[in-house]
């Protein structure tokens, strides 16, 4: 039964893995031989500026973007988990953005945020200007945190699942306690969805780590000739990493570049699953 | 027992994957030794040729086909199959690690011999030439330039873009201005021709270095002889006088204009660059450095706008040179015969035959717009545009250049490109100071040798 499943892991995963571990040591062209440089490759990213940026860029998405999405998508929970008439509607709505596939949304934002479009002239409206989100490398962060946030139905649905499990005696048992709205929320709530919280966050985390296609969107309206950005001023990591790969062919550097990535995104993964118990909270104590 | 065997099969596999995977795509180099002398037609054995092309629409396609046609009746035994193939770098690759590559490509690399050249992934045809005694004089200088790196050549020339200055003569009448033939010219008419609104706001620049795409930083740098990397791609060379020179040039154009948001609002306001609301087309910048297949801009997305324009030679920095002098040559498409072709000799008799039809070349590139590589084909080619479009005459000036710059290549040539870029809007945006500006190149020329050498190996 497994052996169809383990071929395919073998051929399609840990093949790739094993080799790109092999490459990052190595200086390697496609079409030709692997040259074997030792730690050069990891020595050269080391003091690389631009890892350094992308590394500050990705950063700034996961301690500020992710925080927001799963804080909106929290709130749209909390929303739509109260019963209403037209709720599925509702729920439908938010839920529709998770569908539309990163590029088409990044697309989207890109025409709506643009010099000139809709937002730009929203703003001209009330006599302000509208951020140049792509021709400033210090927006063009906060435009992907917005298409991000945009499109949070997917963790929204979790939240929603989470709520409505918690058992309304709860909340009882806090009224008769004495506890007032926020006091509900911050003793019962958040403790009672903290493993959805925690689920929301370690892979939420991972996806920022792996943040390419929108980011490569937007760039490549820069290089059609249409704004002045600067994608290296907002380059993340995974996305340098597919441009060293791709354009220079720089399949020794690039796979060093994703053992790297990979080596932090275990150490942060590693870190959250060892602190959980402080914050998780699970009946069974310690099954996730 | 079964479990076991499963088990055994996975070790097996895994193994086997690693063993592979340590052997690092082990490829063997292009062993081919060829024929000292070629083989009489009537004896060849009937061969099928796989070729990769770029030109992917249905018209080009076809407007290709009699190429292939006349190739295949002066080389009966041969059979060429078309096969238009989108990124065909990215193809390429994937082909050449796979093993399994076509016969001919048709395609620009003309930036990326330097990688062909590291990876062994195309096969150096001067023996060939040299054998057949093939007349390299029958290309424009500046194609068979783009075709050679470190003193060989990698592929048979098709085609050239070369650059030219579109100008909109009505913009230039209005403001009294002719076209401008130096620097100081240019930089005078796009201030001149600079309309601003009463909030500030620019509503027109005569001419900008960088419309958007800020690898125009490297291709102006070319006017000034700043190039990122010696002539054998060995040597990072971006801290020199030359980039200063051109980095400062760049930066101060952009002085009259307000601060760099001012000037990043107007450019972020550009339309879909290839529609109407392309800035030349609607008059946003009247003179633009842009390359030839622009040439049918105006008609193909203008509906005829502008009007009144047409194409110069781009002036220089020490003023009013010929064209012959000032010719940049930014790419072209060529043929390359992959280095593990199954019949190099077949592939370089199809490549070569389809570089040198000349008629049929200028047929194909009237329909394409480039420009062709082949002397006889430019002429018939120019006969029949310049009747057309006027405008045509300036690039095929330009392409006839006895001595044009063409761009350098380097294994890391788009990582420097992109580094160059980053730096020249970092300095445009006034991130740092002019009195940086000798640091800033020489941390970058540092961070590049290192990229580079480690990529050389030396």
């Amino acid at each position: 039964m497994l052996s169809p499943w383990l071929v395919g892991f073998v051929v399609f995963t840990a093949y790739p893995i094993i080799n790109s571990f092999y490459w990052s040591f190595t200086v390697k062209r496609y079409g030709s031989a692997a040259r074997w440089v030792g730690l050069e490759n990891y020595q050269l990213l080391f003091g690389n500026d631009d890892l350094v940026k992308a590394l500050q860029n990705t950063a700034y998405l996961a301690l500020i973007g992710l925080p927001i999405r799963i804080g909106v998508a929290m709130l749209c929970a909390a929303l739509l988990a109260r019963p209403r008439r037209g709720n599925g509607i509702y729920r439908l709505m938010f839920y529709v953005p998770a569908v539309v596939p990163a590029v088409a949304s990044g697309a989207l934002f890109f025409f709506l945020l643009r010099e000139g479009g809709p937002v730009s002239s929203l703003f001209g409206l009330f006599g302000a200007e509208a951020p140049l989100w792509f021709g400033d490398p210090a927006w063009a962060k906060p435009a992907l945190i917005m298409v991000g946030t945009w499109a949070i139905g997917d963790l929204m649905l979790i939240f929603l699942a989470g709520l409505v499990d918690i058992p309304r005696s709860l909340y009882e048992a806090a009224e008769l306690d004495g506890a007032g709205r926020w006091a509900k929320f911050r003793h019962v709530t958040l403790p009672m969805i903290s493993p959805v919280t925690f689920f929301a966050l370690l892979t939420g985390m991972i996806g920022v780590l792996q943040s390419f296609d929108q980011a490569f969107v937007f760039s490549q309206g820069v290089r059609s000739g249409r704004l002045t950005g600067e994608p290296q001023g907002s380059l993340l990591t995974y996305a340098m990493l597919q441009l060293r790969q791709f354009q220079d062919g720089r399949i020794g550097f690039a796979s060093a570049m994703a053992w790297i990535m990979f080596l932090i995104t275990l150490a942060i993964t590693i870190v959250m699953i060892t602190t959980r118990r402080r914050w998780v909270h699970t009946a069974n104590d310690g099954l996730i | 027992m079964k479990t076991r065997t499963i088990r055994l099969v996975a070790i097996a596999a895994a193994l086997a994957a690693v063993g592979a995977a340590c052997g690092g795509g082990e490829s063997e180099s292009s062993s081919t030794t060829i024929a000292q002398t070629t083989i009489p037609a009537e004896q060849r054995q009937p061969a099928t040729l796989t070729f990769w092309s770029s030109f992917g629409d249905t018209e080009l396609v076809e407007a290709y086909q009699p190429i292939i046609d006349k190739c295949e009746a002066d080389n009966p035994w041969l059979t060429i199959d078309y096969v238009a193939k989108d990124g065909m770098a990215t193809a390429f690759a994937a082909a050449a690690e796979a093993g399994d590559v076509p016969d001919i490509i048709q395609a620009d690399f003309s930036s990326g011999l330097a990688k062909l050249e590291a990876a062994g992934a195309v096969y150096p045809i001067d023996e060939f030439a040299s054998r057949d005694n093939f007349d390299w004089n029958q290309f424009v200088p500046g194609s068979v330039k783009l075709v050679t790196f470190n003193g060989k050549k990698w592929g048979i020339p098709l085609s050239v873009d070369t650059a030219g200055l579109f100008f909109n003569q009505d913009a230039l009448d209005e403001a009294g201005l002719s076209v401008p033939t130096s620097f100081e010219e240019l930089s005078a008419a796009a201030e001149a021709l600079l309309v601003q609104n009463p909030d500030g706001s620019i509503e027109r620049i005569g001419w900008v270095p960088d419309v958007g795409d800020g690898s125009y930083a490297v291709a102006t740098g070319l006017l000034f002889g700043a190039k990122l990397f010696s002539e054998d791609g060995t040597q990072v060379t971006v801290n020199t006088q030359e980039w200063i020179d051109a980095l400062n040039w760049q930066r101060s154009f952009y002085e009259p204009f307000g601060d760099y948001e001012n000037f990043a609002r107007f450019v972020g306001g550009f339309g879909s660059y290839d529609s109407a609301q392309n800035f030349f087309i609607t008059g946003q910048v009247p003179l633009y450095l842009e390359a030839s297949y622009f040439t049918t801009w105006p008609e193909r997305f203008g509906n005829g706008q502008p009007a009144n324009w047409g194409v110069a030679p781009f002036p220089g920095p020490d003023g009013v040179a010929s064209a012959d002098e000032l010719a940049i040559i930014g790419s072209g498409n060529a043929f390359y015969v992959p280095a593990k072709a199954t019949d190099p000799e077949a592939s370089w008799i199809a490549a070569s035959c389809m570089a040198t039809a000349a008629q049929q070349i200028a047929d194909f590139e009237v329909v394409v717009g480039n420009i062709p590589a082949n002397k006889e084909a430019l002429d018939i080619f120019e006969q029949v545009e310049v009747a057309r479009i006027p405008a045509y005459k300036t690039f095929i000036d330009l392409a006839k250049s006895s001595n044009p710059v063409v761009p350098n290549s380097a294994v890391i040539i788009e990582t420097a490109s992109d580094q160059m870029t980053a730096l020249a809007l970092a300095y445009r945006r006034g991130d740092f100071s002019e009195a940086d500006l000798p640091q800033q190149l020489a941390d970058l020329q540092a961070r590049l040798e290192d990229e580079l050498a480690l990529e050389l190996g030396s």
